[in-house]
C-alpha cells in the first residue's frame, strides 16, 4: 500500500492541485473518527477472540484452569469440608480471602496470563452480583474489593496491549450489562448493584483512557 | 508499514496471532474504511461493512497464499465484493453526497465554507465519473493502493487500471477547473473502449 503523494506521483507529477483537492476530500469526508475506529477494531477481534476461543481453546481453557481448580479446592478442603467449606469460601465468608489468594497467585502461572485475569475480574463481578442481588453486604463489600484490586492488575498488565485491553473491556461490559439489568427492587440490593456498576464503569472509562492513549490506528 | 512487516504480520496472523491481525487492522481499516464509504455513502454502513471485511479476512486468512498477490489486492478485493453484495442488497442508490459532513479544521467561518464548497465540487465532480473510473480513484486515492494492488482488487490488468485511473483524472481536471495538461504519448496505457465506459469487468472480481 501507498500513500497518496506516491500514488499522485505515480499518475501526474503536475497536478498538485487536484492531489491537494482529493486528499483534502478524503480526509474530510471518508475517514474514519476515533471512536469509529475503535468500535471496528474491538468488534473485529472480539469475534476473532470468540472463534479462537469456541473449539480448541475450550479445551485448551479447561486445561490451564484444571491447576486452579484443584488447588483452590484442596485450600478450601484444608479448612473445611462439604457444603460447609464452600459457603466458608463464598464471598464474605471466613475462607473467600484464602480462595482469592489461592486463585491470584495460580493466575501468575497461568500460560494465557491476561485472559486468566480478565476471567477472575469476571469472576468477582459475577460474585459481586450474586451477593448484592441476595443481600448479602458483606459478600458484596468483599467481592467488589477483591474485584479493585484484580481490575487494577488486569488493566496494568494488559497496558500496550490493545487487544488484552478490549478484550477486558468486553468482559466488563458484558457484566455491566447483567448488572443493569438485575432487580433493584430491594433498597438494600440497589445500593450494592449501583455501587458495583460505579465501579465497573470507573473500570472501563480507565481502559478506554488507556485505549485511547495508544491511538486509533497505525495507518500508513 | 513496509511488505515485509505486512507480510511477516500476515504470516503471524495466519498462525492464529490476534495481536498480528490487530497491528494489519490498524493499518488498514482506515484505507478500507475510506474505500468502502466512497462506495456506499452512508458512514453507519460503511463501519459495519468495514467490520465485515475483517471479519471475512480474519477468516480466510488460513487460506491466503500470497503467491505473488500483494495482501492490500487480496483485502481490498474482499472490500469489493463486500461492498458489491450489500450494493446488490440494499437496491440504493450509491451516492457520493451522502458521505459524511464532518467539521474539518478549526478555521473561521469563510475558510470553514470555502473549504465545504471545494469538497462539494470534488464530491460531484466524482458522480460524473463511470463506475469502474471512480472505483479506481477510490482504490488509488482514497485508500492509496498501488496499481498492482488495485489491479488485483478489482481483477483486472494493471495497464486497464492505469488508463482507467488516467481517463479519471482528466475528467476530474475539466469538472474541477483544473488546468487540463494535453496527455504526454506515453501517459496512461490505452484501454478498451468497454473499459473506458465503465463495462462489466471480463476478469473475475
Amino acid at each position: 500500500m501507498m500513500d497518496g503523494s506516491e500514488v499522485m506521483g505515480d499518475i501526474d507529477r503536475d497536478d498538485g492541485e487536484l492531489e491537494r483537492r482529493l486528499r483534502a476530500y478524503a480526509g474530510a469526508r471518508l475517514s474514519p473518527d476515533q471512536w469509529a475506529s475503535l468500535r471496528m477494531r474491538a468488534a473485529v477481534i472480539e469475534h476473532g477472540r470468540a472463534a479462537r476461543d469456541e473449539a480448541p481453546t475450550t479445551r485448551r481453557w479447561r486445561l490451564a484452569w484444571r491447576p486452579v481448580l484443584f488447588v483452590a479446592l484442596v485450600g478450601v478442603l484444608a479448612v473445611g469440608t462439604g457444603t460447609t467449606a464452600a459457603l466458608a469460601a463464598s464471598a464474605g465468608g471466613p475462607l473467600y480471602g484464602t480462595r482469592i489468594w489461592v486463585e491470584t497467585t495460580l493466575v501468575s502461572l497461568a500460560g494465557n496470563r491476561p485472559d486468566a485475569q480478565a476471567a477472575l475480574v469476571d469472576q468477582r463481578l459475577g460474585e459481586a452480583a450474586d451477593a448484592a442481588g441476595a443481600g448479602n453486604d458483606a459478600g458484596a463489600n468483599a467481592a467488589l474489593s477483591a474485584y479493585d484490586t484484580e481490575v487494577a492488575a488486569a488493566i496494568a498488565a494488559s497496558a500496550e496491549n490493545r487487544a488484552n485491553l478490549e478484550h477486558l473491556r468486553a468482559v466488563i461490559a458484558k457484566r455491566l450489562d447483567h448488572l443493569q439489568g438485575m432487580d433493584k427492587s430491594s433498597p438494600k440490593a440497589a445500593a450494592q448493584i449501583a455501587r458495583a456498576i460505579a465501579k465497573a464503569e470507573a473500570s472501563l472509562a480507565e481502559i478506554d483512557a488507556q485505549l485511547e492513549a495508544l491511538g486509533p490506528d497505525a495507518s500508513p | 508499514m513496509d511488505d515485509a512487516t505486512i507480510d511477516r504480520l500476515v504470516e503471524q496472523a495466519r498462525q492464529g496471532d490476534l495481536q498480528a491481525f490487530g497491528s494489519i487492522f490498524d493499518a488498514y481499516h482506515a484505507a478500507v474504511y475510506r474505500f468502502v464509504v466512497s462506495r456506499v455513502g452512508r458512514p453507519s454502513d460503511a463501519e459495519d461493512l468495514t467490520q465485515l471485511v475483517f471479519v471475512k479476512a480474519l477468516e480466510a486468512l488460513p487460506r491466503y497464499k500470497a503467491r505473488g498477490v500483494p495482501f492490500g489486492g487480496w483485502l481490498f478485493r474482499l472490500a469489493r465484493n463486500t461492498v458489491i453484495d450489500h450494493v446488490r442488497t440494499r437496491r440504493e442508490h450509491v451516492d457520493l453526497e451522502a458521505a459524511t459532513h464532518r467539521a474539518t479544521e478549526d478555521a473561521g467561518p469563510e475558510a470553514v465554507a470555502a473549504l465545504r464548497d471545494e469538497l462539494d465540487a470534488v464530491a460531484r465532480a466524482l458522480t460524473e465519473l463511470t463506475e469502474d473510473q471512480r472505483e479506481v480513484i477510490a482504490l488509488r486515492f482514497f485508500a492509496g493502493l498501488s496499481a498492482r494492488e488495485a489491479a488485483v482488487a478489482m481483477g483486472r490488468q494493471e495497464g486497464t487500471i492505469r488508463g482507467l485511473q488516467f481517463r479519471a483524472i482528466g475528467a476530474l481536471r475539466r469538472s474541477l477547473g483544473i488546468e487540463v495538461i494535453e496527455p504526454d504519448a506515453g501517459r496512461g496505457d490505452p484501454v478498451d473502449d468497454d473499459e473506458a465506459r465503465g463495462a462489466p469487468s471480463k476478469a473475475q472480481a
